[in-house]
């Protein structure tokens, strides 16, 4: 069957910059490219919903290519350049301790330099023994080591002699059924050849690519100058991982060094650096862990481990098929590269923004693509066991959605676990992204188009900001506009960006949040390499275990979690905060009697409805899919006036309450009241403004009967009071 | 209900034709607390061997199609082929019925 796949550099480029593509096709000879502009998404028929505008583009690399596949080169490790004291090792020591998570499936390095007969290694064998590797020849202590135990693990080599001794001491902190130590003494151990091979902690080699990657943590990996005797080996082990260099160290990597880079610090004098490949994950708890501190930048010693799987992957590395050049006369909205290849096909959507100091538009859509990168390869939707139950309909799947099955290597999102069972804490999107398209399932991106659709449809300017601009350049991404207004799903920011919208706010800027479940998950982006964040689900042990211990972000060392469980809940810049969700069905809104209020007399101008939104093509509603709520308590401004709440919601909402709150959950025909989404307004000091949805589903109401309809209304009424300059007062006692 | 490897641990009884009719008049939206169990337990069995739908026309034609019985998942497209997601889903309550009673709706 011909596939054919790509990503791209970047997300967002400007007029006059550059964006790169990378493409992979497999059982075809070539391929075509085509540079679109995207108007609307491939989702219901008109005449409500929006039709699918797909425009081409003027641009060089349209046309047929010739096609080459590529392999994702999946797998985390970290890697020291080849270096002579590490490349003619004799006598010797490798010693680490390590957390395998799947031992006995399959062989996995833990350190050295294997390439099929070549180099010398610290192993697990297939049966998950440890083995000393050298020449191709496996010496192995019998002792099957245990998931997720700690254990001193070392192979002492003696070439004088001939001998080696291989070691292994379970020690953890408040078990009491560890095993001790076990050693075995072997000979006729050949000397290890010289090896050019760069030295490799938790992969070894198959000429240049990684093979037999190791999962689980490793903590303190040494490479030492002599062999150490079995009294010795015994001291080392007890010696815990914290320390300075061991005397005899050649190499000593201390990884609570530099955790929140790719940096892998040795602390000998031959200053033996190496660095991680594919993001395993860094801050996580040692062997030596004390259960006093969560946060790693307080006590490094104890995190001192790194967590690799041979499913991490961060960046594809596949060549650059063609690089384009944006042209000067491209409006600033949504693009994509369209591939195709047999009856194949794939989306690489990007977004254009104007010159720097270029804007004309007084607002601009602030698309979500930190969201986007943290369910990029939502592998859950298809593979997961419970999606079908809370979305409450039989799971609908297309091709593009089985390439994750058929390219396991094409790796998951924050929402799955790891093959070890570990949940996923990074996602890129510098691989290929099968939730990253116009078509498809109407969520996220897709959806999103439902937006431009409308701006287009009412002839409304306006530009484009992402996430990943407004994280990288703070309120500068936004301060030229006097109105932004978010995606269907901001669920994922970054504390840059909430304090660049905060900021934008207080400098009297309007901000419409047009979906649900927004500025929800603290989420952290790496400081230095592009496309690609960091979620800790702390706080919410359903999706994973040792969230706790491990609740502080690799990337930022800040504590991570919902932004509720940080302390600074989306009600205080929304007015609304995340409740529930429910997929099967969405209903319409009941105005309050606050949207009587002469404050909010502009937002229903031209609306009689008391009952809004009670149509559009996403099940029926503007309110449903995930809701969010006003409430006082949580912070939403008490000034703030609810102006309309959604009602009479199903029970498969219900389902997923007590997973966001700490609500009762009720399986009454009924939904409980609390479950609702408000439309919600306030005023800021500086005179901007906010206006609030607090549904995902809201989008899908703009087109109804052919733009004409109350939603539509009501959006075009805030947006053209946000973007008109006359401040916005405080109310009276407020 | 189902315990932790998806099995099941109580027994539907071929007699619930009520929750069946319910679930037939209005297959989205609010139901019975009686049938909301009965579809918990029909969408949390293993996804190895499950009926999903194939998005075979963009939103407009959907086929019925099923998953592997192993890892990584494919699809086998089975057929029929509904112009209607409730037509589709009532499709597979009554396979997923039978699945559980070891019995025929006798409702169409």
């Amino acid at each position: 069957m011909v596939s054919v796949m790509g990503y791209a550099d970047r997300r967002s480029v400007r007029v006059g910059e550059h964006i790169q593509f990378k493409v992979s096709v497999d059982g075809a000879p070539t391929y075509r490219a085509t540079i679109v502009r995207l108007i609307g998404a491939q989702t219901f028929p008109a005449p409500h919903a929006p039709e699918f505008k797909v425009e081409v583009m003027a641009c060089p690399v349209n046309g047929e290519h010739k096609g080459q596949h590529h392999e994702i080169p999946i797998g985390s490790y970290a890697e020291i350049p080849t270096h002579p004291k590490l490349s003619r090792l004799t006598s010797c020591t490798l010693a680490a301790s390590i957390w395998p998570t799947l031992p006995g499936s399959g062989e996995q390095a833990i350190l050295g330099t294997v390439d099929g007969a070549g180099g010398l290694g610290l192993h697990l064998d297939k049966e998950g023994r440890l083995a000393l590797v050298v020449g191709g020849q496996h010496f192995v202590l019998p002792r099957k080591l245990r998931p997720r135990r700690w254990c001193f693990v070392a192979a002492s080599l003696d070439a004088e002699t001939g001998t080696a001794i291989v070691y292994a001491r379970e020690a953890e902190l408040y078990q009491f059924d560890t095993l001790g130590a076990a050693n075995q003494r072997f000979a006729k151990v050949p000397t290890p050849a010289p090896s050019e091979r760069p030295f490799r902690i938790a992969a070894a080699h198959d000429g240049p690519k990684a093979i037999r990657h190791f999962n689980g943590k490793i903590e303190r990996p040494r490479v030492l100058g002599r062999a150490l005797s079995l009294t010795d080996l015994g001291r080392l082990a007890l010696a815990g991982p914290a320390g300075p260099a061991h005397i005899d160290a050649i190499a000593d990597w201390d990884l609570s060094r530099d955790i929140s880079s790719e940096i892998v610090s040795d602390l000998s004098h031959n200053g033996l650096w190496g660095r991680t490949v594919n993001l395993p994950t860094r801050a996580v708890a040692g062997s030596n862990w004390n259960a006093e501190r969560h946060d790693w930048r307080a006590v490094p010693d104890q995190y001192g481990a790194i967590h690799f799987h041979d499913d991490d992957i961060y960046d594809a590395l596949w060549p650059t098929a063609f690089e384009v050049t944006i042209p000067a006369g491209w409006k600033s909205t949504t693009y994509a590269l369209h591939l195709e290849a047999g009856d194949a096909e794939f989306w690489v959507p990007f977004f254009v923004r104007p010159k720097h100091g270029e804007a004309k538009a007084r607002c601009a859509f602030l698309v979500p693509t930190c969201t986007y990168a943290a369910y990029a390869n939502f592998r859950s939707r298809v593979e997961g066991r419970w999606s079908e139950l809370y979305h409450g309909r039989v799971t609908v799947l297309d091709r593009t959605d089985f390439l994750m099955e058929e390219y396991p290597d094409l790796g998951s999102s924050t929402y799955d676990p790891h093959r070890d069972g570990s949940l996923t804490l990074y996602s890129s999107m510098m691989r290929p992204v099968t939730n990253f398209r116009p078509t498809g399932r109407v969520y996220k991106f897709c959806q999103d188009m439902f937006f431009i659709a409308w701006l287009e449809h009412r002839r409304i300017p306006y530009e484009i900001v992402t996430d990943d601009d407004l994280h990288a350049e703070g309120i500068a991404a936004i301060s030229d506009y006097a109105c932004i207004f978010t995606g269907s799903h901001p669920e994922y920011y970054s504390t840059e960006m909430l304090d660049a919208v905060e900021s934008f706010l207080r400098r009297g800027g309007r901000f419409m949040y047009l979906g649900g479940n927004g500025f929800y998950w603290r989420t952290a982006y790496h400081p230095t390499l592009p496309g690609v964040v960091e979620v800790r689900r702390a706080g919410q042990g359903f999706l994973a275990s040792d969230v706790e211990r491990e609740s502080h972000m690799s990337f930022t060392g800040e504590i991570a979690g919902t932004w509720h469980r940080v302390g600074r809940p989306p009600n205080l810049i929304a007015g609304v905060g995340m409740v529930t969700q429910g997929f099967d069905a969405c209903t319409g809104y009941r105005r309050t009697k606050e949207s009587h209020d002469p404050r909010a007399a502009f937002i229903f101008e031209g609306v009689r409805e008391e009952v809004v939104g009670d149509f559009g093509v996403l099940m029926g509603g503007a309110a449903g899919y995930e809701i969010d709520r006003h409430d006082v308590a949580l912070g939403s401004p008490r000034h703030s006036l609810r102006l309309a709440s959604s009602f009479n919601h199903t029970n498969v909402y219900d389902i997923s309450v007590p997973a966001f709150t700490d609500l009762v959950p009720k399986w009454s025909e009924d939904a409980p009241d609390p479950v609702r989404a408000d439309i919600v307004f306030f005023e800021t000091p500086g005179g901007g403004a906010v206006f609030s949805v607090g549904s995902i589903a809201w989008s899908g109401s703009l087109s109804w009967n052919g733009y004409d309809n109350n939603i539509d209304r009501i959006t075009r009424n805030v947006l053209m009071r946000f973007i008109d300059p006359t401040p916005f007062r405080m109310p009276e006692g407020a | 209900m189902r315990d932790r490897e998806g099995n099941l641990t109580i027994k539907v009884d071929p007699k619930w034709i009520d929750l069946a009719q319910e679930f037939r008049r209005k297959p989205f939206g609010g139901h019975t607390p009686a049938l909301q169990e009965l579809l918990a337990l029909m969408r949390t069995a293993p996804i190895e061997g499950r009926y999903f739908l194939w998005l075979s026309k963009p939103h407009t034609e959907w086929t019925l199609a099923k998953m592997s019985d192993t890892r990584p998942l494919k699809p086998t497209l089975i057929g029929p082929s509904f112009t209607s997601l409730e037509e589709a889903e009532w499709h597979v309550f009554k396979l997923r019925w039978e699945q559980l009673t070891g019995q025929k709706l006798p409702i169409n």
